[in-house]
């Protein structure tokens, strides 16, 4: 195929264990439709559509896949003059093939090409087109000696709507027909890419974004618990019963696990979205775009839309990384008053077994002195004995007199005894 | 095969995959009922445990604070005649297992958590309606579940 005038680039998910039909099976549905009009080529179909040819290939690649439709004049010499009218018939043609492909797509690039001598025809060729068709320039630039301008979307939906759509102008320089047209479908092919990790950025996004639009609630919503938490614990360690500790340490590691998933697992998507930021930038610096006038580069303006894809994922992170930080200085703080208490019942543990041990000498000093009296109660009534048989007249004096005697013998036997203890 | 859930679901991610991953095929009404039949058995072991009485909105917010002590950022928000209103503001558990392990949110809330609640508070009175008035999973900044006496129905947004 020579030039063609549009090209449509459609990239959708794609995991091949989940049975989806490959891009050679979409495609061989497309040309059994399509019958005697329709040849297969080296790595699609060609559909011959009156004096238009169509041109279709897929590629499918790990998670995704890529259909490449260019439409354009069946003849290899034909110059493509970016007119309203020839670009509203192709736009009619290709949308029959681009139907008849899988929907929900990630992404959908539209390149509408012209061909001009130099520089100062193609800018005019470019705002003819623009005028005709009542749009604007978001970015533009010179890539590959071709002159690339983004036409600003009708709405502002970049970045945040699913497919990521983009419509493009391509306008070769100052070349010849067949090296223009080696240059473009070399082009062509970089754009696929760029549609492949475009859009899959894209989806990272917009099916994170409900997620993402929780941070503020939910944040807010646990803040404030945590600021309860805190003040609870800011009470004297008196008033903080043990029951109370408990609820705070159930409540805080139901958080602190929620966050650690929720933090882990953005982590996990922002890595996986980083990796095709830089697949994307990586492009770019290899376009080495150079700028025009007043505009910017298409690079530098995909790449910030980019960048932005993805900056909320590393704020969510961040955020709940506040939260979890702030979880952890909470259960500090339920250790330090647990060790508090356990310090202060082991002291008074320590004056009470004080207390316990002076009753216990208490009780066995008062128990020597009742055994001194018992063992003087014995000698007296031993001597009372040996009086009443001696001096049996006597022997009530005698007993009398002998008590000290026998209180004093009791307490020499009591230090013997307890000499050796 | 009958469905069957662990009754941990609501804190382990893990098991909200096997139950997706399992169940996802089966008409949602049958998966409603599964779950709707939980809340009802739980609650009425709380019910007995706590000594919950009388059918009134009073009973429904004692039953759902009981469930929901663990659950810091889910408040009740208001009780009037007839009517307790709960909001759950916090990170979501659903919310957090569906971005860990790439589940469906919407599911999840439709056919397990929202039944579940239902079934919950219907153990208190059978005519209890709860309504969605804002769920997260479709942008809202928090989930509110209005339980209403009525006819007993689940009623989405």
């Amino acid at each position: 195929m020579g030039l063609p005038g549009l090209v449509c680039i459609i990239s959708y998910r794609f995991r091949r264990e989940e049975g989806p039909p490959s891009a050679v099976d979409v495609i061989k549905q497309i040309s059994q439709r399509y019958g005697s009009a329709c040849s297969m080529v080296e790595d699609g179909i060609r559909v011959r559509l009156g004096s238009s040819d169509v041109y279709i290939i897929g590629i499918d690649e790990d998670d995704c896949q890529i259909f490449l439709a260019a439409v354009g004049s069946l003849k290899s010499d034909a110059y493509q003059t970016l007119s309203m009218e020839e670009q509203k018939t192709y736009d009619g043609q290709i949308g029959q093939f681009t139907e008849l492909l899988p929907d929900n797509p990630l992404s959908m690039f539209t390149v509408r090409i012209g061909w001009a001598g130099e520089l100062g025809e193609a800018q005019d060729l470019l705002q003819r087109y623009l005028n005709q068709a009542e749009r604007s320039i978001r970015s533009v630039g010179v890539v590959h000696g071709c002159l690339l301008a983004t036409i600003l979307e009708k709405e502002d939906t970049v970045g945040i709507s699913k497919p990521l759509r983009r419509e493009l102008i391509l306008l070769p320089l100052g070349r010849g027909l067949p090296e223009a047209t080696r240059t473009v479908w070399g082009l062509y092919g970089e754009m696929a890419s760029l549609a492949s990790y475009a859009g899959r950025l894209n989806d990272f996004r917009v099916g994170h974004d409900l997620i993402l639009k929780q941070i503020d609630a939910s944040e807010q919503s646990t803040q404030v618990r945590i600021n309860e938490i805190s003040l609870e614990m800011r009470k004297p360690i008196g008033q903080v019963k043990p029951e109370s500790l408990e609820g705070v340490l159930r409540e805080v590691i139901t958080l602190f696990s929620n966050l650690s998933i929720l933090s882990s697992a953005m982590r996990r998507d922002y890595v996986k979205a980083g990796v095709l930021l830089r697949l994307t930038k990586r492009m770019f610096r290899a376009w080495n775009e150079e700028a025009l006038a007043q505009y910017s580069t298409n690079s530098l303006i995909e790449t910030g839309i980019y960048e932005e894809m993805i900056s909320p994922f590393k704020d969510f992170i961040n955020r709940v990384d506040a939260l979890r930080i702030q979880l952890n200085t909470i259960l500090d703080a339920v250790r330090t008053y647990l060790g508090i208490q356990q310090q202060r019942l082991s002291i008074e543990e320590q004056a009470s077994s004080k207390d316990q041990l002076i009753r216990l000498v208490n009780l066995q000093e008062i128990l020597h002195k009742l055994e001194i009296l018992i063992v003087a109660v014995y000698i007296t009534e031993m001597a009372r004995i040996v009086f009443e048989v001696l001096a049996h007249e006597m022997a009530n004096l005698l007993t009398a007199l002998f008590i000290p005697l026998a209180l004093l013998t009791a307490i020499g036997i009591s230090r013997i005894l307890h000499r050796k203890h | 095969m009958s469905i069957s859930l662990p009754g941990d679901w609501f804190v382990n991610p893990q098991v909200l995959a096997d139950f997706y991953h399992r169940y996802k095929d089966r008409p949602p009404d049958e998966i409603k009922k599964f779950s709707y039949d939980q809340g009802l058995s739980l609650s009425k072991k709380l019910i007995d445990e706590l000594g919950i009485k009388g059918n009134d909105e009073r009973a429904i917010a004692e039953l759902l604070r009981a469930v929901l002590r663990d659950e810091p950022t889910a408040k009740i928000i208001s009780i009037a005649e007839g009517k307790v209103l709960l909001r759950n503001s916090g990170f979501c558990p659903l919310m957090t297992a569906c971005l860990s392990l790439n589940l469906p949110w919407a599911w999840l809330c439709e056919n397990l958590g929202w039944p579940f609640f239902h079934g919950l508070a219907s153990s208190v009175n059978p005519k209890v309606n709860l309504s969605l008035i804002k769920r997260r999973a479709k942008g809202d900044p928090y989930c509110d579940h209005l339980f209403e006496i009525g006819e007993g129905r689940l009623i989405l947004p």
